[in-house]
């Protein structure tokens, strides 16, 4: 598989992400507990979701259009994207396992299947982002 | 890759380095947010999972905001000359984003509470002036290039 590929369903998996970050309220069934937050805290809450999901909507679209460029480091913009993509998805990798309590998932075999799944598809696009921007290095 | 640059080009890369400025600020105060508008309280009766998300979003959107910044820095001149079709593309990606949260920030955020101070106009204006200069660099300078 080439990393143009690679490049490409990292891009899918980043507008799928997206699109579940706005559906997660309901897949984790807050509703009642934002409803409980104070009005100006269950804004943030929202706007941030949304935002997350705004990001993740460009990284995916500009991948999907510039995956050739991207795989070839065809350029120093390029290689500077790729780069900063890369080091967002390192950080979430490291916070995915870091900063998130084990309670949330410990014992519950679902949630410790979508936790190693978050956990891979985060590492995986580090990865292949972190690919394409030093690939004329390595 | 170097551009040579007239009057108007330098206060092209000018507005770009001061849009790049503007957004590390704005990083600052996304990560002092909780404070800034006393949410800690609030937060602290959130569950954890509720909690753990909320802090997890704010770290990403700085990081989302500072990558845009340091890519401004970077390659100011390019952007500004449209030297490479991903650098119009990134302009106008950054547009939309700032131009979607002036929306956000006029429409709905604080929707209920503004005007509550003079932070809500500050936001909505630095917001909109951020859009308006990636908005000029990925669509309005080309046709005067």
């Amino acid at each position: 598989m080439t990393l143009s590929s690679l490049l490409r369903i990292a891009a899918a998996a980043q507008l799928a992400i997206a699109l579940v970050n706005l559906l997660l309220v309901r897949l984790l069934e807050w509703k009642a507990d934002l409803d409980r937050m104070p009005l100006l805290l269950r804004e943030v809450f929202h706007v941030h979701c949304w935002f997350i999901s705004i990001t993740l909507g460009i990284f995916g679209v500009t991948t999907l259009r510039f995956a050739d460029a991207m795989a070839a480091s065809s350029n120093e913009v390029c290689r500077w994207l790729t780069g900063g993509i890369g080091l967002f998805w390192a950080i979430r990798t490291v916070l995915q396992v870091t900063y998130y309590s084990s309670c949330h998932w410990h014992g519950r075999p679902v949630r410790t299947a979508m936790h190693v799944a978050l956990l891979a598809t985060y590492g995986g696009l580090a990865l292949v982002y972190s690919l394409s921007a030093f690939r004329n290095a390595l | 890759m170097h551009y040579e640059m007239n009057n108007a080009g330098s206060s092209k890369v000018a507005l770009l380095r001061a849009a790049a400025v503007a957004q590390i600020a704005m990083v600052a105060v996304n990560l002092s947010l909780v404070r800034v508008l006393g949410l800690h309280d609030g937060l602290t009766r959130l569950p954890a999972a509720v909690r753990e998300l909320f802090w997890v979003h704010v770290l990403c959107i700085s990081l989302m905001v500072l990558t845009l910044s340091v890519l401004t820095l970077r390659f100011d001149r390019e952007i500004a000359n449209q030297a490479h079709a991903l650098c119009r593309w990134l302009a106008g990606a950054a547009a939309l984003f700032w131009l979607f949260r002036g929306w956000l920030q006029f429409f709905y955020s604080l929707s209920s509470q503004w005007p509550i101070d003079r932070l809500h106009w500050f936001f909505t204006a630095v917001d909109g002036c951020l859009a308006l200069v990636y908005g000029l660099a990925a669509w309005g300078w080309a046709e005067r290039n």
